[in-house]
Formats: structure tokens, sequence, C-alpha cells
């Protein structure tokens, strides 16, 4: 009596298993593998297709942030002339005249651009309106961290024109640019220099490398589609000048 | 190095995937209390006064010729630190009979608490009060009252130890000047262990202790020195341990938040190496990807004449994980009533918040009121009314102030008059639930094996024919294990209790497949806060039978009240089916009490009645939930057997973990997984091990398995 | 964007009763910490339908010149309402008469030293430059992207919001009473951190690595009593608005035993650089 009992179980609870093992356990299957996915694409530089750049209305750039990931940010406002880009994960990149000028959220425990003084006067600002008479010289207090009470820094920078360049900006542009390189110092002393490609025909920045303080990533920009109104040229009034 | 790897790969499904850069130990655990050789906040052998912060888990091992110790230590309270300790004993075999244990050593299970008396303040330091190796076989018993007090980067620790700790007796008890019955201490324990010798408590010779714990500049280590009181004069290796000096040195080195490494030198001639990994169930937490709350539009509908249900009940269903098995239409087109459940999200409001806005999106401006109505098994359990205006208030962030909870509102489930049923879902023959799932069955400290084991893959299937009823099924294969030592042997050929559990070995040697589980539930319930289920069949392993439950749950109290009562009859171990003679009438009159006015979120459940061997007594059980979701539980069952009857252990006891899923993996999920600890399995005060308990189904009625 | 925000303004007409009151929006500009306070621009909305922040801050890109707008330190800007300003002010009140009642106390016990740090504390509260605010870190990205960040300015409220806005930078500055004086906690100063959350920070020889205790602003409740239980623990990492030294532990009776973070429910609203409003 016994055997028999077993026997037969063991024929038919086999099988049974093999059947729940088809339909079993997918969900929590599932589940990890999007854990890992999620976990592994988490480091990709992203790249923008063409295709998906044609399907796209806004202005867009790529930003890195020191050798983190490649991230492509969307311009979001123009708040009188401050261009805040964003990124998919709530970065904010505020850049004016091509210069950042302040980062909110930018992911990877770097410290923060909070504020740059004395914009009014930034060469850049005046480089990308192509006028001839730029000054060249800046000054400007930088405060880094998240907020008030990080530190404060003062920097000078010096702009001197490389020459002109033929850029190749990706997705296969290729574009006539000046080449300016800025020098900055630190008030402790520290130097160091960053570069802006200005479009020969508009004076807008298309790409730069650029590091206000030393407590700072350095940020490398790239344009991916250009904002319209950058694509006007401008005026050659002395707008600049003042 | 294998063992290693293995714990990497916890961790790592812990989501706490340890990075091997030395550097990366966070600012706010420099200054943490650091785990002795034995377990639990400490120097090397010695104690200090320093509790961590609650929630802290650790699991130590700790090495040496002599013993080899495991501990897992755990912050239950800010003012309370448990610690469960194996120590094996290398020198000296489990018993005298090899046929019993083998060539297994001696094992010494031991459990510490350790209470806080005062906190740390600019002048006086944080004191604690311990009791070491309590409830064991009392090898290490010791208490002691330590102090530490910080200054700067130096933790200077003074303790006086009685027992194990003040063996060295370099001073004389200040108790024995109090009372007499202090001065000595008894030598040898009474019967079986696991019984608390508080006769005991600090007497004896009594030691004074200490040391410091220095934070070297570089953040990883930390250097330890202590002096000693114990003279390792009667020591549980049966060998002798010669002592140099009282004076230890050791060496901390945290490789990164949650690994550490130690070595020491003891004793002046010993090299010691252990390591322990940490981590916090209070901040353990997992990326979860969460669908955001539908964004505010227009509502679709005009009119309820528009409602299209099929498309209502599917926008509910992706969005909220919301079931929904009825729905209502009352009080002249205000009201909207939907019966069903939701098991997506842990937190009841994460569903709510998400249905209430496609409702908000969906139904006409004039429907005030959204009443959601908890059904498990049939049974509404609960309902939640909604008010819409101050929902969609908050929804349109209409203001500062509002927000979604102000809306919410848990009533016990009521009927209108004038309900219109405007939908329900088709009552079909529904297909169960079926899965698999791994299940590891283990006891530690057994005197055949130090692990017992058992890995099995279980295949369940869950399902529900007609309403009311319920069907669990588990069928387990066993994938491996070491149950075929287990070997229980009955002293003088008779058995004191009947043998419901002691047959391990015999169930799990019939067959590597095996029905674990058939049982047909029917459940009711009778008014609002009264329920009752009747169920029979496989009920467990080892017994079948018949019973019944009731329960009285009030809604949002922190109390309620159940009674079971099962014929319950062993099952076979030579057939599949069969079923042996012995057979046992067993229930249990349970109280549940919230004890969160007292101890945050924790459980407390008092069964008293009669067990599975026919003995009458008290189960209790005790469970803390940490702010993830974890619950740690421990339970002990006394009853009218004597601890000699009972045999080693003197009553039956045990701990438990349950783990949301939700805290493995990237999706939300109502599920738990528990892992067990028994030390020892016996006969005396067992329960059945039945399934679909009522609290568990009636948890809408004031959460605590699963959040509000 | 706006499309999006006015269609929702369609749907909340039919919502919201109180919504269709007019209300009024002042925005100060304050100049920098040279000289706090100092209110270069200023400008009133009347507002007769009501008005998202998001709605409110496009008003000022085109009422404020480029570089003033871009030397604006958002997140250490205040918003707040006529109503929520007068639930600070009875909170204020009610701190002062129980720390006259705690003078009072310990100058029966014959502890005078004591009792005049109190009543030099008490001064200093009713004196504290106080703007309540809803949230911390308003910026106005955030409100324009999230509409849970970006709600409706109505009579729910209040009748008259202020918003403050403050330019870089920002010098964080120590109140509350001196190190040397009796009955001062030395082991401990609270911090208030940019996100307005009141730290408890261990800063004494023994404690000073120990991590601090956080309580966070909720704006949704933000004058709401907290309780300590609900403590959490954090790291500071030197980003503060300002400190408080505030009183002991050991001198707080059993009915005042939570004092300090209920006076810190008051100082996390002291204005940015201690201004005077």
């Amino acid at each position: 009596m016994t055997t028999k009992t077993m026997h037969h179980s063991r024929l038919f609870l086999p099988s049974l298993a093999a059947v729940v093992l088809l339909s079993g356990c997918m969900n929590r299957v599932e589940s990890m593998k999007e854990t890992l996915a999620f976990a592994w694409s988490g480091n990709q530089d992203v790249t923008v297709t063409q295709e998906r750049l044609d399907e796209i209305n806004y202005p867009m750039m790529y930003a890195r942030f020191n050798q983190q990931r490649r991230i492509a940010l969307g311009l979001g406002f123009d708040d009188n002339d401050q261009y805040k880009w964003l990124s998919g994960d709530q970065e904010v990149v505020v850049t004016r005249h091509g210069r950042v000028i302040q980062t909110q959220g930018v992911s990877g425990n770097l410290n923060e651009l909070a504020w740059v003084s004395n914009l009014s006067n930034d060469p850049l600002k005046c480089l990308t309106q192509l006028n001839s008479q730029c000054s060249l010289t800046w000054q400007a207090q930088v405060q880094s961290g998240v907020a008030q009470e990080a530190s404060i820094q003062a920097i000078t920078s010096q702009f001197s024109r490389i020459g002109s360049e033929t850029l190749e900006l990706p997705i296969n542009r290729s574009i006539n640019t000046v080449h300016w390189r800025e020098q900055i110092t630190q008030d402790n002393g520290t130097t160091w220099t960053n570069d802006y490609w200005l479009s020969t025909e508009t004076g807008r920045v298309v790409k730069s490398s650029q590091q206000l303080t030393d407590a700072l990533p350095r940020v490398v920009t790239e344009e991916l589609k250009p904002y319209k109104k950058d694509l006007q040229k401008p005026s050659n009034s002395n707008r600049g000048a003042n | 190095m294998k063992k290693l790897s293995v714990y990497t790969l916890t961790m790592a499904a812990l989501g706490y995937l340890p990075n091997l850069s030395a550097q990366d130990i966070s600012a706010d655990r420099i200054y943490q209390p650091t785990q002795s050789d034995i377990g639990g906040a400490g120097l090397m052998q010695t104690p200090t006064g320093r509790m961590n912060r609650d929630g802290e888990f650790s699991v130590l091992y700790y090495d040496n010729d002599e013993y080899r110790r495991m501990a897992l230590s755990l912050q239950l309270f800010p003012w309370l630190e448990s610690t469960i300790r194996y120590t094996d004993v290398r020198t000296r075999l489990y018993s005298d009979s090899e046929g019993f244990s083998g060539d297994q050593t001696y094992k010494d299970r031991g459990l510490d608490v350790k209470f806080r008396l005062l906190e740390e303040s600019r002048w006086l330091p944080e004191t604690s009060l311990g009791l070491r190796d309590i409830a064991g076989t009392g090898q290490f018993a010791s208490e002691y009252i330590a102090a530490s007090k910080r200054f700067g980067p130096v933790d200077v620790t003074l303790g006086i130890g009685w027992g194990y700790l003040g063996r060295s007796g370099n001073i004389d008890n200040p108790l024995c000047d109090i009372a007499d019955r202090f001065c000595d201490r008894a030598n040898e324990l009474s019967g079986q262990g696991g019984e608390f010798e508080i006769g005991d408590w600090f007497t004896g010779n009594a030691g004074l202790f200490g040391g410091i714990e220095y934070q070297t500049p570089w953040d990883p280590l930390i250097v330890k020195v202590e002096y000693d009181a114990n003279d390792f004069s009667r020591e549980s290796s049966r060998t002798p341990i010669i002592q140099d000096s009282h004076w230890n040195y050791g060496l901390h080195y945290r490789v990164n938040d949650n690994v550490n490494l130690k070595l020491s030198y003891e004793r002046g001639n010993t090299w010691m190496f252990g390591f322990s990994f940490r981590t916090n169930f209070d901040d353990m937490t997992q990326y979860k990807r969460t669908d955001p709350i539908p964004a505010p539009t227009e509502p679709k509908l005009t009119s309820m004449d528009q409602l299209d249900t099929d498309e209502l009940r599917s926008k509910l269903r992706k969005a909220s994980g919301f079931y929904l098995k009825r729905f209502y239409l009352s009080d002249n087109g205000k009201k909207v009533t939907l019966v069903g459940n939701q098991s997506r999200y842990r937190y009841e409001t994460m569903s709510l918040d998400r249905a209430a806005a496609v409702l908000a999106n969906y139904l006409p401006a004039a429907v005030t009121q959204y009443q959601f109505v908890d059904d498990v098994l049939g049974m509404p359990i609960a309902q939640v009314n909604v008010d819409a205006p101050t929902f969609k208030r908050a929804f349109y962030r209409a203001d500062f102030t509002t927000r979604y909870k102000d809306s919410y509102q848990l009533v016990n489930v009521n009927q209108d008059d004038d309900d219109q049923l405007l939908f329900e879902r088709a009552s079909e023959l529904g297909l169960p639930d079926i899965g698999f799932r791994p299940f590891l069955e283990q006891s530690f400290g057994g005197p055949e094996a130090f692990y017992m084991y058992k890995l099995r893959m279980d295949g369940y299937f869950n399902w529900v024919p007609t309403e009311n009823f319920l069907v669990n099924g588990v069928i387990s294969g066993t994938i491996v294990d070491n149950y075929d030592k287990f070997n229980y042997l009955v002293e003088d050929g008779e058995a004191p209790l009947p043998r419901v559990r002691t047959y391990v070995r015999e169930y799990s040697t019939q067959s590597d497949i095996v029905l674990t589980r058939a049982q047909g539930t029917y459940v009711k319930e009778w008014q609002d806060n009264l329920y009752s289920s009747f169920y029979g069949g496989y009920l467990e392993r080892m017994f079948g039978g018949i019973g019944t439950e009731w329960l009285y749950r009030p809604l949002d109290k922190p109390w309620a009240v159940g009674v079971d009562i099962n014929y319950a009859r062993q099952r076979s171990f030579e057939n599949h089916l069969g079923f042996r003679d012995y057979d046992v009438l067993t229930g249990h009159l349970t109280g549940y009490l919230r004890t969160d006015y007292f101890f945050d979120n924790t459980l407390l459940t008092v069964s008293a009645g009669r067990f599975l061997a026919k003995d009458w007594g008290v189960n209790v059980k005790f469970e803390k939930k940490f702010d993830s979701g974890i619950i740690v539980g421990a339970f002990a069952a006394k009853t009218n057997v004597s601890a000699e009857e009972f045999g080693e252990g003197s009553f039956n006891k045990g701990f438990f973990i349950s783990i949301p899923f939700d805290l493995l993996q990237i999706n939300h999920s109502t599920g738990r997984g528990a892992i067990g600890w028994t030390p020892l399995t016996r006969d005396g005060g067992q329960m059945l091990q039945r399934a679909a308990h009522l609290y568990g189904i009636t948890d809408a009625r004031s959460r605590f398995y699963n959040e509000w | 964007m706006r499309v999006f925000v006015g269609l929702l303004l369609v749907v909340l007409m039919s919502v919201s009763q109180t919504a269709a009151a007019q209300v009024k929006v002042n925005v100060y500009l304050h100049q920098s910490a040279e000289q706090p306070g100092d209110v270069t621009w200023q400008k009133s909305y009347e507002l007769s339908q009501p008005e998202r922040i998001s709605q409110v801050y496009e008003r000022i890109l085109s009422d404020l010149n480029a570089d003033d707008l871009a030397q604006i330190n958002w997140s250490a800007s205040r918003l707040s309402s006529d109503f929520l300003q007068a639930r600070l002010e009875r909170h204020r009140e009610r701190m002062v008469e129980q720390l006259d009642q705690l003078a009072r106390h310990w100058s029966r016990q014959d502890e005078q030293q004591v009792a005049d740090s109190i009543k030099r504390l008490a001064a200093q509260v009713s004196r504290w430059p106080l703007q309540a605010t809803y949230s911390f870190n308003l910026t106005p990205d955030q409100t324009r992207l999230i509409l849970q960040q970006n709600p409706l300015l109505t009579r729910a409220d209040g009748r008259v919001f202020n918003w403050h806005l403050y330019s870089f930078p920002h010098k964080a500055l120590t109140f509350g009473l001196p190190e040397d004086l009796a009955g001062v906690d030395n082991d401990f100063l609270w911090r208030v951190l940019p996100n307005g959350t009141v730290a408890k920070q261990p800063v004494a020889y023994y404690n000073k690595r120990l991590p601090a205790a956080c309580y966070q602003h909720d704006e949704r409740s933000p004058i709401q009593s907290v309780n300590a239980d609900q403590a959490q623990r954090c790291a500071i990492k030197g980003n503060l608005i300002h400190s408080v030294r505030l009183l002991s532990e050991y001198w707080l009776t059993d009915e005042t035993e939570q004092l300090d973070l209920e006076l810190m429910l008051l100082a996390k609203f002291i204005l940015p650089n201690g201004g005077q409003s």
C-alpha cells in the first residue's frame, strides 16, 4: 500500500512541478532583471540620435561633469538670457552667453555652482555679440556648494584668441569657429585654462570646457541643436560695449 | 574566501554591495560603537557602556584556538541591545556519546541583553547594565555595569563584572556587603540550560575591567586596549587557557560602511581574528520604480451616463493596482463606492493617491465622495472615504497646505440604502495563483550538527474558486539538506512527550517531493468587527485536520482577540497522504496588542491554550517593525512540561526576521519573506502551523504588516 | 508648460470657491550682506484671478532687469502670507511667555544667573526679525517643472502674500545666547539648513563627530510643532542659513522639555543675513 502510493506520487508530482515551473516566478524574475538593467544603464553616456533630434522641437546640448557620464540637456526656459537647461533626471544647468553660471541637482556628489558675480562685465557677453572692441579681462566672485555658507572664491580671468578652427560637433555637424582661451587665476594662486569655441557666423558658444574655481567640477558642453534666438546674426551695433 | 563571497552576495541582495575602497567611510559612522569579540558593542573580551543607533544589526565571526564565535547583534530600541551567540568550543565534543552527536564539537548558545541606564552628557558617561549568556547553558554567564566617556578621539570605558567577566575577583563583590546571598555563586548549572538563573545574578567574584578605544586620525582604523578581569580559571574549553597578561590589544579596521575586520593580541600570547558585517534595519532602502500619480486633467465624464466601467477598471488597475470587483453609485450621484483591493503597494496610501487621482480625472465633478472598500476573500474589511473636493485641492495644488491624506478617512464598511450597482465583475472560476519559491528551513546549534538545513523549492498554489473560499497548496521538493543527521534520542527508552515535532528525520527522509500543505479555508464576516474561518485538510507537514478560528477586531484600535479550536491528527511519514494514530484537540485563546504606546511599532501576541503534545500553556510573541519594514520577532512558549521532560533548552523559543520583498527588488510589493531561527526543535510548546490566519487577513483594520 | 498650467486653472474654477477672490502679492528684493534688509526693488501685484507661483515669477521676469535677476539667490527667498505671519507671531508670543515663566521658575530656585540668561533670550526672541515662509529652497525652475511645487496663491492661505528675494552672497550668522553665559548649552548648536531642516549638532569635545538630530521642514504645515522623537540622524556638510545657541536641557523643566525645539520653530524663520524686514 505504502509503496504504491509513493510510486504514484513520484510520477505525478514532478510532472506537475514542471508545469508550474513554466508559469511560475515570472514576475519576480522580471523585477530582478529590471533592477539590474537600471543599475547598468545608470553609468552609460547618453547619446542622442539624428532621428530623435529631428523629432525634438527644443534646443539641446551635451554636458559632462568631470569624468562622469555624458548627459543630454534640453533648453527649458530662457529667463532674460539666462538659459535653463534641464536633464531627464531633473538636473538643471544655467548658462548665460555660453558660461555655466549655476547648477542644480547635478548627480555624482559634486560641488554645485551657486553664484557668479559681475556677469554684466563677462567678456563672453561681449565676444558672443561678435563685437571687436571687447575688454578681455574680468573679475568675479564665485560661490560653490549647494547653498549659503559654502565657500566664496575670487577669480580673475584673461581671455586670448587662439585662432579660427573648424569644429566637428556631434551628429556630423561641422562648423567654423573662433577658439578663445580663458586663463583663470584664483585668489589662492591656482591657475588653469578654459576653452570656448564661438561660431564665426553668429558668435554663439557651440563648445566649451570650463571650470570657475578649483572646488568645482570641470564641465564640457557641446551644442546638439542650436537655439533659434542665437542663430540670428547680432546686429553689430555696440550693445556689447556698454 | 568562499564564505566571504556568500556573504558578499547576501549583502548585495540587500542592496549593500560593499565598495572596496578603504576611504569611503561615512562621516557619521566614525564614532559608531564597534563590536566586541563576543558580539555587542564593546572592546574585545569586555563590553562598553555604548549603545548603537536603533535598528543597527551586526553579524560577527571571531576565531581563536579554543573558540569560534558567531554572533548576531541587534539594537532593538535606543536603550536595548540584544545579541544571540553561538560559541563553538573546538577542544571539546558535543556529548560523551559519539552515537548521538558524532565528532561534532561542543556548541554553546547564548543570549545577551544590555540596557542603557544613562546617556552621555558633559560630565556623565554613557552607562549600561548588561546580562551575558542568559537563558543559555550559562557557561559564559556574566553581569556587568559599564560606563563609557568620550574625550575627543578617545573613548574610555570602566566597568564592573560578575561571573565570567569578573572571575579574577580583583575586587570584593560590593553587593556582598549588602546581603550574604551575593557572596557566592553556584558553580553548576541546573538542568538543561535555557532557564533564567536569576538567583545567580551579581553573585560571586567581581572584577573591575576597562579600556580605551582610540579613533586614529586615519578614519578606517581604531586601536583598542583593554584590561580583562577574567582569569580563565574555569573554562568551558576544558583545556587550560593560559593567561600571561590581563591586557589585550586590538585593531579594528572599517573596510567600508558595512564590513569591519578585527585583529587582536590577547592574554599576552594569542592572536585572534574576526570580521563583522553591519546594516541598519531603520535605513535600509531600495530604489523603487514608482509610477507617478497621474497628472491632473479635466474630468473625462460630464455625466455618469457616459460611464465606461471597462475603461475605468483598466485605468485604476494600471495606475494604482486597485482591482475593482463592484462599483456602486449612491446619494443622487454624489457618492461612488468601489469594492476591491490592491496588492501592489506596501503603503496603502500610495495606491489610494493614484486611484483617487484616476477618479478625479475621470468622474464628473458632481461626485464628491469616493468610497474604497478593501475586500479580502470576499470579506469587506475596511473602508476609506475620500472627500473629493479636498483631494482635488491637493491634487491641483490649489493651496499651500492641503495634502492627499487630509481627504482620507478610515471607517467601518457601510452600505448606503440607495446603492445602485453599476458594475459587478462576473464571478468566474478564477485561475489559481501558481508559483515557485525557494524556502530554507534551518536550525542552529543542534547537537547533531551545528547547522541543520534543508533547502527546498516550494511550488505553491493559492486558489479562490468562489468568494469566501481559499485553497492553499504547497508541494515541496528537497534540493539539498542534512536532516538525515537529525538524531533525537529518547533517554530511558520512552519519550516523555508525544513526539509531535521530533520525527523531523523521518519526515525528511521519506521522499524528496512531498505535499506540504493542502488546506481549504472558508472565511466569513459576521458583523463589522467579527470574522471567522473554517478550514480543513493537510494543514502542515506533520499534521492534518479541521478547525475554526474566530477573531474580534475593532477598526483602528490597538487590540484584537481571537480563538481557534482544531482537531489535528499526525500525518504519516511512511506514505504521502496517510495519518498516524496520534491525534489531539488543540487550540488557543489569543490576544493581540499593539504596544506602540510603550515601544514604537510593536505587536504583542499572547496565546493561551492547549498545544500539540497535549501540554497546556502560553505562547508569547513579540514583534518589532523597523522603519524599513523589516520585522524582528521572538517567541517563547512555556507549558506545563517540566524542563527535564522538555529536554535541552527547557522550553520552546525562537526568533524570526520578516523582510518585505519590497526591499529586495525595484518593484513595489506587499509580500514578505521570513527567516527563522529555532535553537532546538523539541515536542513541548508546539503550535499548529496552519495557513490563512485571520489577523493577517484583516490587517487593513489597523495595519501592522503593511503600512497605512 | 504654460498651456498646461492654464488648463489647470480652468479645472480649478469649478473646484474652489475661495479661489476666486482677489489676492495681493508684494515682491521685495533685498540687497546683499553689506546692507542687510535694504530693499532695492519692490513691486506689488493685484491678482484678480488666482495665480500660481510660477506665474508670479513670470511677472517678476518682465519687471526686473536681467543683471539684478542673475544675482538673486532663489533658494534663500521667503514666500509667506499675512495669515501665516500672524500665526508665527502668535507662536512667538507663546514662546516669550514660556521663557518668562521659566526665568521666574529658576529665579525662585535661587538660580539668578540662569534666570538672567533666560530673560536675555526672551528679549532676543521678541526682537528676532522673523519672516514666515511656506517653503525654503523655492527655485522658480522647480515650480515650473513640478505642479506639486507650484501652488496657487489664494484666499485659502491669505489676503496678502509677501515674497522676499535676496541677492548673493549670503553670510551665516549665529543667534541666541553667548557661549559663556550660565545655563547655555555649549555641547550642542542648533543649525538651520538651506532646506529649512533644523538640526541639533553636537559640538562639544566628547560628541562633536557624532551625527546631528534633524527635523525636516514641512511646507504644508510650516509652523506645526514637532516632537523630539521625530528626529532623524543627519550629517551637516557646512551649508547652513544660520546657527542658534540655546539653553542646556538641564535647565528645561518637564513643562518646557521641548522648549529649544519650539524656539527653533521660530528661529528657522529669522531672515537670511539677519536683515530687518
